[in-house]
């Protein structure tokens, strides 16, 4: 009986579970976030609506240029579950069929949600995508885009 | 360790670097403190142009957005004056423009990083003259949610800044300084009620001992529009009409400093019907200026100077405050939760007490309202007026003094007991109350926990003893890379024991105590 091999895979059996505990942890909070935030989400269209009418491109040049010199701070869990996530795929993954398809399954929802994550707890000059969104969509509501 | 495991905890302590940086961490830096006594004063004085750039656009600021100037009639400036008591040093920089926000500010300070080494004074404030025919530097008044500023400007801003504060370092000699104030009359308009102004105009004036050209500070609370709204000329004001006589009749050189002008305390019409820009701001100018020479009743003012800064937050409820920091358009440093408004954020400024012997003067980062200041017509719910708190430290409330706009532009602070805002659009929709009085200024301002705030910082400033140990230990424990341990931590008193990293080893224990 070999008791340092039967140690070592039970180690990395208790290792993996624990880690896929963290992986889907993350990703339920982030799917609870957006869908919590589907409401603003539908709400924004409203916003979309009124600058495809003006000259969006020029605003989002002059948008996205200001914001090519902001301080951004993206939040640490959704970085932290793609790190590792990316470990996983280096310790495990590589090289192995099977895990590849396994890996594959999970590669592209996650990366999706928690990108999404990432975006919307993203904080640019101090100050959080989803607080911006969240105060536009509900001053949208009160007419803000019918007296500007 | 496995080399993956290696790559991996890597990985994870550059997250860890990347989710934590600046958390907790305070924006602002505050001027330092300042105290002294001498035999004499000695005084300073420097002026710069701030140039016009080729660049645009070239937004003129103070009225409706999306205007570029058409003309030029008289350059901005940067005016800086260096005031020194004993070991007490301050420099004073007034800048010819609509407002600066605390970054800005804070690069101006960068830039006189070699000025602090040589001078030892790092006691630099800045502030704003509030003229509303300048050039946009806040950036407010571009295209909607961009930012109206323009980069080549800022950088001559900054330029000129420096170039003032160092003449008036180079200028600095002996003499006396006189305090003396006189009452205009019909030169002031209240746009808001209740009806609440200063009518007088203040003035510091340093009269060199060997003779020659002097310094003169002026405090007045009037906004720096006589041009008014439909003018694109980019111009100083009044504030420069002022500057230009006194220079003629006297040869002393002259600093514009707004005092309480929120409310909306500004100039009224002083040339007949049909107005016409050009002659009301020369009108309004010389009488001003007659009125500055005719101050006659002077006392010497003691050569002792103390200066304290205090960093506070006010909650942020303006959300449109929210949207331009959020683009970058605004450079003031917004934070997440602490002292959090409507928004879930606080914005983060300073407060300063300047005391130049028996004069007290308060360094306010905005447009406050009158009322704020002198107690008049405040009501329950309002935060204790400033010339209450000073005199609460013993000093005489007919001397106290207010720089508005200085440190920072947070627009106007008003009470609390006249707050008004939309209840669907808060800051977005100007309303009218009952009485039909317009509540405009409340669409400016970052909210209405402001004057409380400043209040209490205030208050602060004046009671935290000089050199600032709070402070200073605070930011020392906060970067030392080592366990610390603060214990006892009540009202600033507090012990800080040091250990090695695995706490094997106590190095020192700090024990420190603070006024409150």
């Amino acid at each position: 009986m070999n008791f340092k091999n039967e140690a070592k895979t039970s180690r990395c059996k208790f290792a993996t579970s624990g880690i896929f505990v963290i992986i889907g942890g993350c990703v339920a909070a982030a799917a609870a976030a957006l869908a919590a935030s589907a409401a603003l989400i539908r709400g924004l269209g409203s916003i979309a609506g009124k600058f495809v009418k003006g000259d969006i491109g020029e605003f989002a040049a002059d948008v996205f240029g200001a914001l090519k010199n902001a301080e951004l701070r993206p939040p640490l869990l959704p970085l932290a579950a793609l790190a590792v996530y990316a470990f996983l795929w280096y310790r495990f993954g590589k090289g192995k069929k099977a895990g590849m398809i396994i890996f594959a399954l999970f590669l592209i929802p996650l990366t999706l949600i928690l990108t999404a994550a990432l975006i919307w707890f993203t904080s640019v000059n101090g100050i959080r995508f989803d607080d911006v969104a969240k105060s536009l969509a509900g001053f949208a509501k009160n007419g803000l885009f019918d007296i500007l | 360790m496995k080399k993956s495991m290696k790559i991996f905890c890597g990985l994870l302590a550059a997250l860890g670097l990347v989710g934590s940086a600046g958390c907790g961490a305070e924006k602002v830096a505050v001027p330092g403190d300042s105290v002294g006594e001498g035999e004499s004063w000695t005084v300073g004085f420097g002026c710069s142009d701030i140039a016009v750039p080729d660049s645009s656009p070239l937004y003129i600021a103070g009225y409706a957005s999306d205007r570029e100037i058409e003309d030029i009639r008289d350059l901005m400036q940067a005016r800086a004056v260096w005031i020194q008591a004993g070991e007490g040093k301050i420099l004073l920089i007034a800048v010819d423009c609509i407002g600066l926000a605390v970054g800005t500010i804070e690069k101006i300070r960068a830039s006189l990083a070699d000025f602090t080494k040589e001078t030892g004074c790092d006691s630099i404030h800045v502030l704003s003259v509030h003229t509303h025919a300048g050039l946009d530097t806040l950036g407010l008044w571009g295209k909607p949610l961009r930012d109206g500023k323009n980069p080549d400007l800022m950088e001559n801003l900054i330029s000129a800044a420096t170039k003032a504060a160092w003449d008036a370092y180079a200028d600095k000699t002996d003499g006396k300084i006189s305090f003396g104030f006189v009452e205009t009359e019909n030169m002031q308009y209240d746009s808001r009620k209740p009806i609440a102004y200063d009518p007088n105009i203040y003035q510091l004036r340093f009269a060199p001992d060997g003779g020659g050209a002097g310094v003169r500070l002026l405090f007045y609370d009037a906004h720096a529009e006589s041009l008014r709204g439909d003018n694109l000329r980019l111009s100083r004001d009044f504030p420069g009409i002022i500057a230009d006589i006194i220079l003629e009749k006297t040869g002393d050189r002259t600093v514009f400093i707004p005092g309480a002008i929120g409310g909306l305390i500004m100039t009224s019409v002083q040339c007949e019907e049909p107005f016409d820009a050009e002659e009301n701001l020369t009108i309004t100018g010389r009488r001003l200026a007659d009125y500055v020479l005719s101050i006659s009743a002077e006392e010497e003012v003691s050569p002792s100077l103390s200066c304290k800064s205090v960093r506070f937050a006010a909650p942020l409820d303006n959300a449109v405050f929210m949207y331009y920091g959020f683009l970058g358009a605004l450079d003031h440093p917004i934070v997440r939760g602490g002292n959090k408004g409507a928004t879930g954020y606080s914005i983060e400024s300073v407060v300063s007490a300047l005391t130049l012997g028996d004069v007290t003067i308060a360094l306010i980062p905005g447009e406050i309202f009158p009322e704020l200041v002198s107690g008049e017509a405040l009501e329950e719910g309002d935060p204790e007026s400033i010339k209450s708190i000073a005199e609460s430290f013993g000093r005489n409330g007919d001397k106290l003094l207010v720089a508005g706009l200085c440190n920072d532009e947070l627009g106007y602070i008003v009470p609390p007991s006249q707050y008004l805002v939309s209840e669907k659009l808060p800051h977005f929709e100007r309303i009218t109350d009952e009485t039909g009085e317009d509540h405009y200024e409340e669409t400016n301002s970052v909210g209405k926990g402001a004057a409380k705030a400043i209040s209490d910082a205030f208050r602060e400033a004046m009671g935290v003893k000089a050199g600032n140990q709070d402070r200073i230990l605070d930011n020392f424990i906060k970067f030392l890379p080592l366990r610390i341990k603060r214990a006892n931590e009540k009202k600033g008193n507090y012990h800080a024991q040091l250990y090695t990293r695995n706490r094997a080893h106590r190095l020192c224990r700090v024990r420190h105590e603070s006024r409150a």
